[in-house]
């Protein structure tokens, strides 16, 4: 059954699959975007890898569809932190 | 949002994924291990500068993968004492490591081998962070490169034209709101992780309604062991946010939260024994001590303060507890490792008075143990004339050891005197080998390649001291000691052999990145 978005279903591989893609995406916006300083993008580019290093084994730790729901509190931070470079790098 | 904005909020969004990663389900023997080495090592070198700290504070970040917390360890050890490279270079070396890392464990993609290409380019120096604007957008320095092929070509502008589009954002909301209701359907549930983190966030908003909706929870969690439902509840009374103001409740919670090790509940309380807050004696030695145990359990907030108390026991003759710890390990254990954290301290000035004579004499030590970081500083303090006289011949043989081990600020420093320095050889291949590393165009197979270099065996054959009496060798007689037990004939030291000499030997055991 497809679920819909924000009805209390698990979260599954695939979202985690998603969001690593999205970080992998960024790292590259990271890197050379003018808005980070010095100090910034150091912290970016480190705190980045650092999310792709847990997504990573968060994805391989995970043998069914679904994540632990213990893991929860991982994605829905690693997707915040997303959320907030994005609004950084976008915000005038 | 500026700059300034983005670190506050960037600190605080890690910091809460320290805290989730301390309840997930994966990698918990790994964050154990990995908290205490990444962040004992962060608390050792704070004060060593802003680069050093940072990158050390990813020790306790990447806290959930021990081999990317040594890595990451590896590298901050290595930037305190290279004042001299540019800090741009040693934070994308760190980058660097990391990402090749990532390659070398098959955890990138495609598109992603392209950005260790551009790391590994910006780490070298050859390129600039950016390129000049084409269109209208940035473009990847990678792109100006003429050895790129048409297919690398297109992915890297696939990439590009990915990113720019900007359509993840609302899948990331989509995938927060997600979240939220599965951790709503979770706390209806009794789970106490899913409580703490609701219980937390509306905390954090602050409002009557939320207050109120926020203490429940938290208590909730609280009954059931979580930590961090502590530590919050015991702000909630303490500071009578949403409740009347029970300071005697929140002290007691708060003790409660540190039991149970909670990083900001011991945070808290090493702030009352520094200042004195609610009546608590003042005591910077048990600051110090709260403020350790939060940073191995990897907070990042406790390094500053570490730092602070650190200086104020210096000034006060008050003996820090992690100096007597590590000459007892160097002393008692040779561990290695604490003659080369004793030689750094010692070297900065940082927790004990500066003494170069006792620096020189643990990175000695720690060379001879085959620490790569301490090869690394004893190396360039040899070649720098630090230790009383230059010595270029035993400081290049150090740095090749280093570098052995993958050490990127050896490499550097190589790749610098290959390229400059007229007492050495000049070799723009070599320099080029050294500031690479082989990996600007990286894959998975390129990095177990470089992995497994024993580049200071193989890199023993290009040494061409100009200076140096060929035969004076008695100094290294602790090193051809330390090479005989590690499978190196004695002879190794040798210059005609190290000229000669193209085989490549086994490198000692020591750290092995990944």
């Amino acid at each position: 059954m497809d679920l819909k978005v924000g009805d209390g279903s698990a979260i599954t591989k695939a979202d985690v699959n998603e969001l690593f893609k999205q970080f992998t995406l960024m790292s590259a916006e990271v890197l050379v975007h003018p808005k980070f300083d010095d100090e910034s993008r150091q912290l970016a580019i480190h705190q980045t890898s650092t999310y792709i290093i847990v997504l990573k084994e968060l994805f391989d730790a995970t043998a069914t569809e679904s994540i632990d729901d213990a893991n929860v509190g991982v994605v829905i931070n690693a997707a915040k932190y997303l959320k907030f470079i994005n609004s950084f790098v976008t915000s005038a | 949002m500026d700059n300034k904005s983005f670190r506050q909020g960037s600190s605080t969004l890690i910091q809460d994924l320290v805290g989730a990663l301390r309840t997930a389900s994966f990698g918990k023997v790994l964050l154990a291990v990995g908290a205490v080495a990444g962040a004992q090592a962060a608390a050792t070198y704070m004060g060593l500068g802003s680069a050093t700290g940072s990158l050390m504070q990813m020790g306790g970040f990447v806290a959930g993968h021990l081999p990317a917390a040594k890595s990451f360890l590896v590298e901050a050890s290595q930037w305190g004492p290279a004042a001299s490279l540019p800090v741009v270079n040693a934070i994308f070396a760190g980058a660097y490591a990391t990402i090749a890392l990532l390659a070398s464990q098959g955890a990138v993609s495609m598109y992603d081998h392209f950005r260790v290409g551009t790391y590994t380019e910006a780490y070298s120096g050859r390129t600039g962070l950016r390129q000049p604007v084409k269109g209208g957008a940035e473009v990847s320095p990678l792109l100006g490169d003429p050895n790129i092929t048409n297919d690398e070509k297109a992915a890297l502008e696939k990439i590009w034209s990915e990113f720019h589009g900007g359509s993840e954002l609302a899948e990331t909301q989509q995938l927060i709101d997600k979240c939220q209701r599965r951790m709503e359907v979770m706390s209806a549930q009794g789970d106490q992780s899913a409580q703490y983190d609701l219980g937390r966030n509306l905390l954090l908003e602050a409002t009557a309604q939320s207050l109120a909706e926020a203490k429940p929870l938290l208590e909730s969690a609280t009954i059931k062991g979580n930590a961090g439902a502590a530590y919050y509840l015991s702000k909630m009374h303490y500071e009578g946010l949403g409740v009347e103001v029970d300071q005697a409740k929140g002290l007691a919670l708060l003790e409660m939260a540190c039991e149970r090790r909670e990083p900001l509940a011991l945070l808290k309380i090493a702030q009352m024994y520094e200042t004195g807050e609610g009546g608590v004696e003042l005591d910077l030695a048990s600051a110090e001590r709260c403020l350790e145990r939060a940073a191995n359990l990897g907070c990042v907030s406790s390094l500053a303060n570490l730092s602070q108390v650190r200086e104020a026991m210096n000034s006060q003759g008050v003996a820090s507890e992690s100096v007597s710890h590590l000459s007892r390990q160097a002393e008692k254990n040779g561990d290695p490792d604490a003659h080369f954290k004793l030689g750094m301290l010692h070297y900065s000035g940082v927790q004990v008075e500066k003494n170069q004579a006792k620096a020189i004499q643990h990175m000695q030590k720690a060379s001879a143990m085959a620490h790569s970081a301490a090869q690394n500083v004893y190396g360039q303090m040899l070649l720098a004339g630090e230790t009383g006289q230059q010595d270029i011949k035993n400081g290049l043989f150090m740095l090749k050891s280093s570098a052995s081990s993958f050490n990127p600020s050896a490499r550097a420093k190589l790749a610098q005197l290959y390229d400059e320095v007229d007492y050495v050889r000049i070799d723009a291949g070599l320099a080029g080998k050294y500031k690479t590393g082989g990996l600007t165009r990286v894959d998975a197979e390129r990095a177990e390649e470089y992995r497994q270099d024993t580049a200071g065996a193989k890199g023993l054959v290009d040494v061409m001291p100009k200076e140096v009496d060929q035969k004076d060798v008695s100094s290294m007689a602790a090193f051809d000691a330390f090479y005989a037990s590690n499978g190196y004939a004695s002879g190794a030291l040798n210059q005609q052999e190290i000229i000669h000499s193209a085989d490549p030997k086994p490198k000692p055991d020591g750290f092995k990145f990944g």
